[in-house]
Order: structure tokens, then sequence, then C-alpha cells
């Protein structure tokens, strides 16, 4: 499935966040992945991936998940966005 | 291991002495993250670098994980995360791919793998647009020397750190150098700097010996555990020695560690020429302990304390009560005779982010020395002038600023003086009531005007390292420029016959500081020049003194005047060695062995 999310939290997808996506992202079986709007993709999984996105406070990626809980995978991720990574 | 081939590289000899010994590669800022040798494997290796390469991963993990619990007592929550990530990045599927394809389809060793993998992740996230995103790669870097660290513990066997080793390294910054614990560093050689730099400054203090401007394709050489010879009188590297090289250079430490012996007990004798004329001879120093080396080498003074290091090695900025402590515990040391305080020297290769604001592009050209103290931070320079003046009742004290370009920065120190001085008076603090105060000769702005300073100092200490690159334009930290280190380039030798001439006349003081008063290749110059005082690491004031002894003034004089109408720096340093090897010539092998010309 598929959903936006939106980065809400004042400095952006640095290590911190990074950090908490790869490590609940592989707590599940699906593939995730997030989609910058200039087209570079990161595997949710790896930290250096997210990292490499560069994506700062305002950037909307897309979420996309795939496999057997997808959904929860997905709530799961967009959950961590909307609480700005407990960040500000 | 033994049947290498026996490699030499010429660099630059920085600080003399012999060290025969084993490697110890120091990577940047004391981690060991350094580009790894690319070499490759063979197929069946591949399953063995990708085994180590796991169990790398796993050692570094459990590293960061024994870290986080010690930190989770003292440090906030928030901050034990930044551990997260870096566990993180151990754990990181993409990046275990990649490393593991590099070995198995390309054959690289596992460290290598590694390192050109992170440095990839690295470069992606350094182009990023944000500076907070952007920073994070030296939380990647952080973890990479980890990794790399245990992979290169294991591929090079266990490594001694106890016994002594001799320090290889792409650069170190003054205050590495330091920090390198005397008792176990033999030497070190590393591939930035020329003689004059800090480091090499620093190394010749600390008597250890060093070779500078090492070409980046030799280091890459070397490994861990090699064995070494680096010969600090001629800037020789020997990788490799074969057992006749090795046994020669034992013969030459000897001899050299018998020749000193014999020099030190010359230590009680004046240096005084042939025909009657005394020169003081003392120490450039940087910490207190280092004035029992002075007078191990029979030095009368220190003519070279510098402060800035006082600075650099703490934590926070020396307190009045703190400086005033160190100076008097010199001074009480010294008796009486002279201790030159040069005043805190910050700027050129001696950064210092705690106590400089503002990076700039040139830092040789910018706020450093006495602009620094009076512009930036006139309170530290308070501190520091409160602190001397106090002391200045304890001992023979004087005070020299460094990096003079004009008389008014004189006169504002002066008169920051007297303002000090009445407040002082006022909170009835005993202090010193005139305090000499010396101009460091080191630009050509204050050779050129030696005459209007002479009428407002009271000597003169001319530092000819940085006189050298201001005159001709010179990095001395470049190492593609350090041809251009000519102490006896005419225009240097004319800016500093200017000033020792324009100090006699005004019937002021003048030494000399710089790495030319230490090298016994310029001795007869510089006494034919009538230079008062000559300050110089302690141990080369036993050859230095054994040179003076045999000289003649009225011959060096005579010298000196024809060194002045030289056209040439290599015909004036000629002219000098000549009357070094009539005069010393067991001085003149020794800094010049006539092997190696």
């Amino acid at each position: 499935m598929e959903v936006e999310v939106k980065i809400l939290n004042r400095l952006g997808l640095h290590a911190r966040p990074a950090a908490l996506i790869a490590q609940r992202a592989g707590s599940f079986a699906s593939e995730i992945k997030l989609t910058h709007s200039n087209g570079s993709v990161a595997d949710a999984k790896s930290i250096l991936s997210l990292l490499m996105l560069g994506a700062p406070c305002g950037t909307t990626l897309t979420l996309a998940t795939a496999g057997t809980d997808e959904n929860e995978a997905a709530a799961a991720i967009c959950g961590l966005f909307e609480a700005k990574f407990d960040e500000d | 291991m033994n049947n290498q081939p026996e490699t030499v590289c010429q660099g630059i000899a920085a600080s003399s002495g012999y060290a025969i010994g084993r490697v110890c590669f120091v990577r940047q800022n004391g981690n060991f993250y350094l580009e790894p040798v690319d070499s490759s494997i063979t197929p069946e290796q591949i399953s063995v670098e990708i085994e180590a390469f796991h169990t790398a991963l796993d050692a570094a993990r459990n590293g960061i994980l024994k870290l986080q619990e010690e930190l989770r007592n003292k440090a906030e929550a928030h901050d034990v995360g930044i551990f997260d990530a870096q566990l993180l990045i151990t754990d990181d599927q993409l990046l275990t791919r990649e490393v593991e394809q590099m070995i198995a389809n390309e054959l690289k060793p596992a460290d290598y793998a590694f390192f050109k993998v992170v440095e990839k992740f690295v470069a992606a996230i350094a182009v990023m647009p944000d500076n907070y995103i952007k920073e994070r790669t030296a939380d990647i870097r952080d973890v990479a020397a980890r990794v790399l660290h245990h992979l290169q513990d294991n591929s090079s066997g266990n490594i001694e750190y106890d016994d002594q080793r001799i320090i290889l390294a792409h650069d170190l910054t003054p205050s590495d150098t330091a920090a390198l614990d005397r008792r176990r560093v033999l030497g070190f050689a590393v591939e930035t700097g020329s003689a004059t730099s800090h480091t090499a400054i620093l190394a010749r203090s600390m008597q250890l010996p060093a070779v500078l401007g090492i070409p980046g394709d030799f280091l890459e050489k070397v490994k861990d555990n090699d064995m070494l010879i680096l010969d600090g009188y001629s800037g020789k590297l020997i990788l490799h020695p074969t057992r006749e090289t090795e046994a020669e250079y034992r013969r030459k430490m000897e001899a050299t560690l018998i020749f000193f012996h014999k020099l030190a007990e010359e230590k009680r004798l004046s240096a005084e020429t042939r025909d009657g004329f005394v020169l003081q001879l003392s120490g450039n120093i940087e910490n207190v302990d280092d004035i029992d080396t002075v007078h191990e080498y029979g030095g009368c003074g220190i003519g070279l304390f510098r402060s800035e290091y006082m600075f650099l090695n703490s934590s926070g900025l020396p307190s009045e009560e703190e400086q005033l402590d160190i100076y008097c515990s010199m001074l009480s040391k010294m008796k009486n005779e002279p201790v030159v305080v040069r005043t805190l020297d910050i700027g050129g290769d001696k950064l210092d982010q705690a106590l400089q604001r503002y990076a700039e592009p040139n830092p040789f050209l910018g706020l450093r020395g006495v602009r620094f103290c009076l512009k930036e931070r006139p309170d530290i320079f308070r501190t520091q002038l409160r602190a001397l003046l106090r002391a200045g009742t304890y001992g023979n004290l004087r005070v020299m600023l460094p990096m003079v370009s004009c008389v008014e920065e004189i006169l504002e120190v002066k008169a920051l003086i007297s303002e000090l001085q009445e407040e002082l008076y006022h909170e009835h603090i005993e202090h010193a009531l005139h305090l000499p105060i010396g101009a460091m000769i080191e630009t050509p702005a204050a050779a050129l005007l030696a005459a209007p300073l002479a009428k407002v100092v009271d000597f003169f200490s001319i530092g000819t390292n940085d006189l050298v690159q201001y005159t001709l334009a010179a990095d001395r930290t470049n190492e593609r420029v350090n041809y251009l280190d000519m102490p006896t380039h005419p225009a240097v030798l004319t800016l500093i016959a200017n000033t020792i001439a324009v100090a006699r006349r005004h019937n002021i003081w003048v030494s000399v500081c710089g790495q030319i008063a230490g090298d016994p290749r310029f001795t007869p110059l510089l006494v034919g020049l009538g230079v008062h005082e000559l300050s110089m690491p302690p141990a080369l004031i036993g050859p230095v003194r054994r040179v003076i002894r045999n000289l003649q003034m009225a011959d060096a004089e005579l010298a000196a005047i024809e060194v002045l109408e030289c056209e040439t720096p290599a015909r004036a340093l000629d002219i000098s060695m000549q009357m070094l090897r009539s005069a010393a010539p067991e001085i003149a092998d020794l800094v010049a062995p006539a092997s190696d010309n």
C-alpha cells in the first residue's frame, strides 16, 4: 500500500529519526520504501539509505509497503512521522 | 616479511636523531580511519574475508553497546540515542550487501571493500544541502573507524602497543604531537609540513627524531609493524632495512650518543669565541618541566617560552592565578637567569577552535599573534599580562610580543600594561613596575621598521621561521613550496642583518629564536652578524656551544660581510658551512655527513 508522509520535525530526517524508522521498519516482514519527490528511493530498513534521502523539514515522501504485514508497517511508520519522531 | 626489499625515501629532516624500530600507523584524529591498501584476494579467500567482515561488524557493535551502557548512567537519554544510529549502521543490510558483493565480485579484501562502500555513502550524504544531515557523516565514519580497527587488527596480527614505535601519519597537528608519549615513541614521520612548521618545532623540543614531507606513495607502502629506520639528520626513511643497513645505523646511533655525552660534559663552559666574545645560549620551551633539560645542556636562560601551549593543552582558559603559578615556578627554577615569555601566539598552523571565533581562509596572514590578542580576545590578553606583571617581581622576566607589524601595536600593548599596573596598584597586588617588552621580528615590516621599533622596546627576538615564510611568500606548512624555506636567501639575510645592526646601534638586546639558531650550519653566520643571544631547543645547545668556542669573532665578522654580498642562498650557506667545517669538523659531519652530499 502507499501513503504520503510529511517530515514535520525541525531538523528533518537526520540520524536519530532515520534510526527510529530503520529500527521500526526492521521489525516488519514487508518490504518498506520511502520515495522522495526528486525520485530517489530509500530502503526504510537501511539507515544509510534513509540518510541519503537528505530530506529536510517540510519534505513530503511516499511510503510504500508490500508484504504480509504491509498495513501494520505503514501505520507504524506513519505514526513516527506524525509524532515528529518525538523531537520537537 | 624479511624478504621485502629495502626501500629508501627522502623527506625533510625536521628533528635530529635516529630511530630504529617498528611502525605504528596513526590514523586521522587518533582513530584508525585511513584508506586501506588496495590489493586483491583469490576466489578461495572470499568466504574468509566475508567472515572477517562480519566478525569485525560484531566486534564494533559490541564496542558501541558497551560504550552506550557506560554512557547510559551519565548522559541524557537523547545523547545515548546517537549510538542507536551507530548500531544501526553496523546492522545496515544495504551496507553489508554491498560490501559482500565487492569482496565476492571484485575480489577485494574486506577492509578495502568496507572502506570504499562507506566512502560512497559518505560522499552521497556529504553533498546534501542540509548541514545537519551532512554532519552525520561523522557518525558513519566513527562507526567505520571501529569496524576497520577490528579488521586491521586481525590482519596484522597482535600489535604490542606497549613497546616502542615509530609513528607514521599523514598529518599530526601540533597538539597531536604534544600528546605523543615520549617513552613509547621513538620518532615520527608525516606527509605534511616543513622543517619550520610547528609540528617540527615541537618534535625538536621534545627531542624526538622526525622527518616531514614524506611522499604519499611511500606512506602507502608502509604497514603497521614494518621495520623502519628514521634518520632525522638527513631526512631519510628506510623501510625493511637489510641487516647491514640496520647494523650501520646502530653504529651511527651509538657514536652520536657518545658524542652528545661528550658535548654535555662541556655544559659548564661559556659560549665564548676564541677571541673572547660571549654569547648567551638559551632554550626554547613550552612547559615548565623542559627547564630541567635546559639546565642539563647548560643553557643560561629561557629565550622563548611558548605560552600558547598552556592554552592549547588545557580544557578551559588558564586563569590569572594558574598562569602566575606557572610563570613563578619557571622563574624560581631559573634563579636569576632571564626568562622570555612570548604572549599567546594563536593563528597560522596553531589553530584552536575554542579560542578563535572565525575560521580564516588564510590564517598565516590573518589575525594571529599580538593582532589576535589586541583585536579579538583582549580579555585573554589582559589576564595574561596581569599574570606576567605579578610574576615580574619573582625573577628576571621579559615579555615578548609575537607577529608585530606596526609600531602602534607596541604602543597599544604598553598603554594596556600601564592601565593594568594602575589596576593592580589599586587592588594592592604586588607587581613589576618595569616589565621589559620585546618585539619579535618575524614580519618583513618589523625588520624594516627596526629603527622606530628599537625606540619603544627593550629587546628584539628574530623569529626566522616566520620571517622566511613572510619574506619569500611561501607557506611553511605547504610541502609544495618548502624548497623556498631558505634562511640564507639574500632578502632574508638583509632583513636579519638590518635588525641586528639597528639593535646594536640603539643598544638593545637582540636574539635569534628561530630554527636557524639551533642549526650549527648557521652559527658562524649569526655570530658574525653580531647577535647577542641564540635560543634553541635545549638539546642543540651543546653542538652550537662547541662551534662558538672554536670560532674567531674576527673571522666570523669577515665571513658575514662576504655572506651579505652573496646573490644566492646556496652560496651564502656555503660560506657559513665552510667556516663551520674549519672550526668544528666533527659538528659539520653531524649536520651534513660527507657521504650525503
